[in-house]
């Protein structure tokens, strides 16, 4: 199979009444219709019916949906059918996201939605050290939480079944859009992924009104604020926070198929807008609903470093690349967490929460640039050939391999276990003058410390944040990550006041 | 077409914070937030009797820096609005005097 789309009719039912499921249901046969044209075998499965989950034996999960249930429902419908992609239909309150613990110490998240789970085949946990090694092509096509009329949805699935991949050249341009005291690394981002000559709006002074024109590029990186229930995200200059970009700014101004990343705090949190001070919808929503094709971001606080380019930052332009080779989305997502996750020899709590909070909205199979094959593809003998298959093939190919990176990711990188050890002499000798030159009283500071399970030596990642303002507030604000291994300061790194 | 499953009345999502009208009372402090991340700043909160302190967000007003909060530092307020996961929506405030019997 190449497709699954997941669907809990009950949960949609209650949303929506019998009449906004059969809408549903049309809008989901033109999907399949459409697939088929463009070569992919879509499949629906109602994850609520027994007479859909047991012939499967995969067991089925209850009228009120929940994590736990879906992840079982997920694993076993991907032990049985093997899907190439996983498409989630509906926002959290129709298929919740599982609530991990929050890795990272002491930032105001009680837990991590998250999706990543889903992608990966440990069994059901809330422990986030359970999911370093995702083999599952996965996205979301959400609803608004609380919504009553299916028009939303009803929209996003038609613009995933009309999707059409463009040529390369239409991905040329970016738009790039920075907090202005985050430019040099979102600058270096944007070099990384796009090329120097791409612009980088920053604000302030930019935004919070842009023009059609100026959001007309296909390739949208953001790197600015966020907030929890919040429509817009923010820049930075000092201590003033201005808006950088808005709801309702963005409405009706995204060019069709557009990809975005970003980077922001909450910058993809789906939520009831009767939540949000301005009513207007997410932001990630309202991109999907002007014809975004994809839109990566984070559910919860995200992390960046002090200088150059880490966690949020990398994740974010892996993902952007990926698509630019001609990946679909939900393979660019996959490939980017792989990459994250196996560029490192442990995964400190940061990375950690990084790997969990960012996921994919939008259909994961579309493929916004084209892939350009190799000059035999082109050919009648060839086409002739793969008439039958199209790319399933050489697509099956690719998920072999993926799935393996994903399971020597998930056996090789080691666990963090929180322990309560004291960093040695040596580790607080060196780290103190750190703090202290960052602008961190030591006094003041609040130390986590965890443990790398099954690192040589015994390893421990300490993580010092200050509760207290900063000594310089010129300096901002910001955490140093000191790992240590047999005694001795093996690294540290700081991670950026953003 | 599949025959439907009873509605699953309100389906609900165990990570999103229900509105629930709220009174809180104590001392307005500023202190730093969300230390190392993106939203790493110098927040509002209030410091409770019980020793919690909850961040707040005032209706209408920017979530990282609000003048009107951060200017009422060291008073006690009686807050009311919602509380949510992470913060305290303040709808509406009141300015108490110190011999109010608050402990902030």
């Amino acid at each position: 199979m190449d497709k699954l789309v997941v669907i809990h009719r009950g949960a949609l039912r209650a949303k929506y009444g019998a009449s906004g499921l059969k809408k549903i249901d049309a809008a989901l046969a033109k999907l399949v219709r459409q697939d088929k044209k463009r070569g992919i075998d879509t499949t629906l499965v109602a994850v609520d019916l027994a007479s859909e989950m047991k012939p499967l034996r995969a067991p089925v999960v209850p009228a009120k949906p929940d994590a736990r249930s879906l992840k079982a429902a997920i694993d076993a419908l991907a032990k049985a059918r093997q899907p190439h992609y996983f498409v989630l239909l509906g926002g959290p309150d129709v298929l919740p996201m599982v609530a991990l613990k929050n890795p990272a110490p002491s930032d105001g998240d009680a837990h991590v939605p998250s999706d990543l789970p889903y992608a990966c085949e440990a069994a059901y946990s809330t422990d986030p050290n359970r999911f370093l090694g995702p083999t599952r092509v996965l996205g979301r096509l959400p609803d608004l939480p609380g919504a009553s009329k299916p028009e939303l949805l009803l929209q996003l699935i038609k613009a995933a079944a009309d999707h059409q991949s463009r040529d390369r050249h239409d991905f040329d341009t970016s738009f790039g859009l920075s907090a202005e005291v985050w430019q040099a690394s979102t600058r270096q981002s944007l070099d990384n992924t796009f090329g120097p000559a791409n612009p980088l709006h920053l604000s302030p002074p930019d935004g919070p009104g842009w023009t059609q024109a100026e959001l007309a590029p296909r390739m949208h990186f953001i790197n600015c604020h966020g907030a929890e229930h919040d429509t817009s995200y923010y820049g930075q200059h000092g201590r003033d926070f201005p808006e950088a970009m808005t709801s309702a700014g963005v409405k009706g101004r995204i060019t069709p198929g557009s990809v975005v990343a970003a980077e922001c705090c909450y910058g993809a949190q789906v939520f009831d807008p009767a939540l949000a001070d301005s009513g207007e919808w997410p932001i990630s929503v309202r991109y999907l609903a002007d014809g975004a094709a994809a839109f990566v971001g984070s559910t919860t606080i995200a992390y960046g470093p002090s200088a150059g380019n880490g966690s949020a930052d990398l994740i974010c332009q892996f993902f952007l690349q990926r698509v630019l080779t001609g990946a679909s989305s939900g393979r660019a997502l996959l490939e980017a967490r792989q990459q994250f996750a196996g560029a490192r020899t442990h995964l400190d709590p940061v990375d950690l929460k990084t790997l969990a909070q960012f996921y994919l909205l939008g259909d994961p199979s579309l493929q916004p640039v084209t892939f350009v094959g190799h000059a035999l593809t082109k050919t009648q003998a060839f086409k002739r050939a793969f008439a039958a298959v199209q790319d399933r093939g050489v697509r099956g190919l690719r998920r072999e391999r993926l799935e393996r990176e994903g399971r020597n990711l998930a056996r090789s990188l080691p666990r963090l276990k929180s322990v309560d050890a004291k960093p040695a002499a040596a580790v607080t000798q060196a780290v103190t003058p750190m703090l202290r030159e960052s602008g961190l009283a030591p006094a003041d500071c609040q130390r986590t410390s965890y443990e790398v399970v099954g690192a040589p030596d015994r390893r421990v990642v300490h993580i010092y944040t200050a509760s207290l303002p900063a000594v310089d507030a010129t300096l901002r604000p910001l955490s140093l990550v000191a790992t240590e291994q047999g005694g001795r300061l093996l690294h540290v790194r700081r991670m950026h006041a953003r | 077409m599949p025959a439907d499953p009873p509605a699953a009345g309100d389906p609900g999502d165990p990570g999103a914070p229900a509105p629930s009208p709220a009174r809180l009372r104590g001392r307005v402090a500023c202190e730093r937030v969300s230390a190392g991340s993106k939203s790493d700043r110098i927040g509002t909160l209030l410091a409770l009797p019980d020793g919690r302190r909850v961040p707040l967000r005032r209706a209408g007003g920017n979530p990282f820096r609000d003048p009107e909060l951060e200017a009422l530092e060291g008073q006690v307020l009686i807050v009311e609005g919602e509380a949510r996961a992470s913060y305290f929506l303040v709808r509406h405030y009141t300015v108490c005097s110190d011999d109010d019997g608050s402990s902030g």
